[in-house]
């Protein structure tokens, strides 16, 4: 029971993850087509420059989860060489709570605007609820693999997946 | 001190200290400190903020550097680096450790990220290094130096950072940082000269050909840096040209890259699919403290604490020199616990008020805090570069801390330097 809970959060957050990064490979792509547009046929691609920031604030908040489980974000560990177990417990605990608060207000904003009819005021006029809905989603995931991974400190199974393919990864 | 600017600065020691990842620990000081001082919907506050502060279109550089840094890891152009440099610098006093500099200065002009910088050139250099009997602690202590290069040579990921945290034109950053980047290249590479002549080491015999072949085989070298020529001028030349921008020029290096590793075959879908992936770790990773910075910045705003401190520090009557040495010593107190990016965006806010009364230009100042945090990087205990080389070699922290200790102090006295001489970093953006 629950390896499969957390097995299916996982390959939930490692999927918003490949579409992050898919996201930002996108971005590359949309801004040539952009440049080579303006600079060769004289076509401004205006909406290039909106959908491209969404996208990356998409990217941002689709990623965290996975960036959390295979331990990507950074934290201060000075107290982790003295007390490694309590440490682990206190950093998620707190973790846990700002996450949950971030989650929630960001939740509630998203509402709002879903409710109100919120729009980018461009040309598109893009109702800000959809880019937004994809922030709101990714922060809860976090505050999900928060509390799964105060489970598994609990319960003795891995805090944190291997990563090992990026250079920049620490 | 009023209770609403210590409060703030307690809860951050408590938070970080307990192990709250930095960009939670700083969104969860300003909930605390505004939950506990002022009557306000924080948590609204706190959504526009993280919306308003990610969703800006200067910060599209970001993705897309980490991005072509990811994929140009994945290329062979880093092999063929060493390979190109080696007979320029074999001659000279210090000879291959000069590849160590050279190396980080050429990667930084492709990539933004100092512990990206160390590493890729360390798992090149070092072990060559090691094997022709170079001593293991000037090998390493150069690394250390120079690797914090890719924070100062453009495009520098912290620099985009500071550029939109502090409303600075990021073009106008990259271009300061380019004579303060050679200067401290050369900086360090006259310290291994000197160092290599008061401690003479013996290496062993580097197949040097004859002195008339030297320049035949520099030139029949210098090939392997062909595609990273034509990277850096798509990279620098579309920016300066006026041609893309900042974000555009890297979105168009990401495809050059991509071009590049097709013509060497590296280009395949695992490459493409892991670099993406990648880019998305470390890009959220930073979205999260910029978003938290932003938060921080507001709530500070709403306190009114970087006024508070102002008029402290305004009290003391420090001239601007001083004012600078003060700053200096807190931020090298502070590197030693804090990671780079976690110290420009804590303290930002605070500081850059202050600097800016005292007369200083932002673009100066960013520069001077990027040389700033290059020197938290080698710092212990926390110090992502000595963390590096820790990795790559096996070594002991304290052995490494050690090694990188002359280059400390090589940019403390460099940062006197552009203090002094503020032209050094104002000269190419006075141009633009």
């Amino acid at each position: 029971m629950w390896q499969s809970i957390y097995k299916s959060a996982d390959a939930l957050s490692r999927a918003m993850g490949w579409l992050a990064g898919g996201l930002i490979l996108l971005i590359a792509f949309m801004q040539v087509i952009e440049i080579l547009a303006r600079n060769f046929m004289g076509i401004s691609l205006t909406f290039v420059w909106e959908y491209a920031a969404y996208m990356h604030i998409a990217a941002i908040f689709l990623g965290l989860s996975f960036t959390l489980r295979t331990g990507g974000h950074i934290q201060v560990t000075l107290l982790a060489t003295v007390m490694p177990r309590f440490f682990n417990y206190l950093s998620t605990i707190v973790g846990l709570a700002i996450s949950g608060y971030l989650s929630a207000a960001l939740i509630r904003l998203c509402w709002n605007w879903g409710v109100t009819g919120r729009s980018s005021g461009t040309v598109d006029n893009l109702p800000l609820v959809y880019p937004m809905a994809f922030v709101a989603f990714g922060a809860a995931m976090l505050t999900l693999q928060l509390a799964l991974r105060l489970i598994h400190l609990l319960m003795g199974t891995r805090v944190e997946l291997p990563w090992g393919a990026s250079p920049l990864a620490e | 001190m009023p209770l609403s600017v210590i409060t703030p600065v307690l809860l951050l020691f408590t938070l970080l200290g307990a192990g709250a990842w930095v960009g939670l620990g700083l969104i969860g000081v300003g909930i605390g400190s505004l939950e506990l001082f002022r009557n306000l919907p924080v948590d609204r506050i706190l959504a526009q903020t993280v919306w308003n502060g990610l969703s800006s279109p200067e910060l599209l550089a970001l993705p897309l550097f980490i991005l072509m840094a990811e994929l140009l890891f994945r290329s062979k152009f880093i092999s063929g680096l060493f390979h190109a440099l080696e007979p320029w610098v074999r001659h000279f006093p210090g000879g291959l450790l000069h590849t160590n500099i050279l190396g980080c200065a050429f990667f930084a002009l492709v990539s933004g990220s100092s512990a990206a910088t160390t590493s890729t050139i360390g798992k090149i250099t070092l072990t060559e290094l090691s094997q022709r009997g170079y001593p293991k602690s000037i090998s390493m202590g150069s690394l250390a130096g120079a690797g914090t290069l890719g924070f100062l040579i453009p495009p520098s990921i912290i620099m985009i950072i500071y550029g939109v945290l502090s409303q600075t034109s990021v073009l106008k950053l990259f271009a300061a940082g380019i004579i303060p980047g050679i200067l401290l290249a050369l900086l360090f590479m006259a310290y291994l000269a000197v160092y290599s002549w008061l401690r003479p080491f013996q290496v062993k015999s580097d197949a040097a050909p004859a002195t008339g072949s030297i320049w035949r085989e520099r030139f029949q070298r210098l090939p392997v840096l062909l595609p990273f020529l034509a990277l850096m001028l798509s990279l620098l030349g579309s920016m300066y040209s006026g041609f893309a921008s900042p974000s555009e020029a890297a979105a168009l290096a990401v495809i050059v890259t991509m071009g590049i590793m097709a013509l060497e075959r590296t280009l395949n879908l695992r490459n493409v699919m892991e670099a993406c992936v990648g880019a998305a770790r470390t890009v959220s990773m930073l979205g999260l403290i910029i978003a938290a910075a932003s938060f921080l910045s507001t709530a500070m705003g709403y306190l009114g604490i970087p006024q508070q401190i102002s008029n402290q520090i305004s009290a003391l009557q420090l001239s601007p020199i001083q004012l600078i040495a003060l700053l200096l010593l807190i931020y090298i107190l502070l590197g030693c616990f804090l990671e780079g990016m976690s110290l420009i965006v804590m303290t930002l806010p605070i500081v850059l008020p202050l600097v800016v009364a005292a007369g200083f230009d932002k673009v100066w100042f960013g520069v001077f805090l990027i040389i700033v945090v290059e020197m938290a990087q080698i710092t212990p205990p926390v110090g992502m570069n000595i963390f590096v080389i820790q990795g790559l070699t096996g070594e002991k922290l304290g052995t490494v801390v050690k090694a990188a200790f002359p280059f400390f102090l090589l940019m403390v006295a460099f940062t006197f330097l552009i203090a002094f001489f503020p032209q050094i970093v104002m000269f190419l953006p006075s141009l633009m």
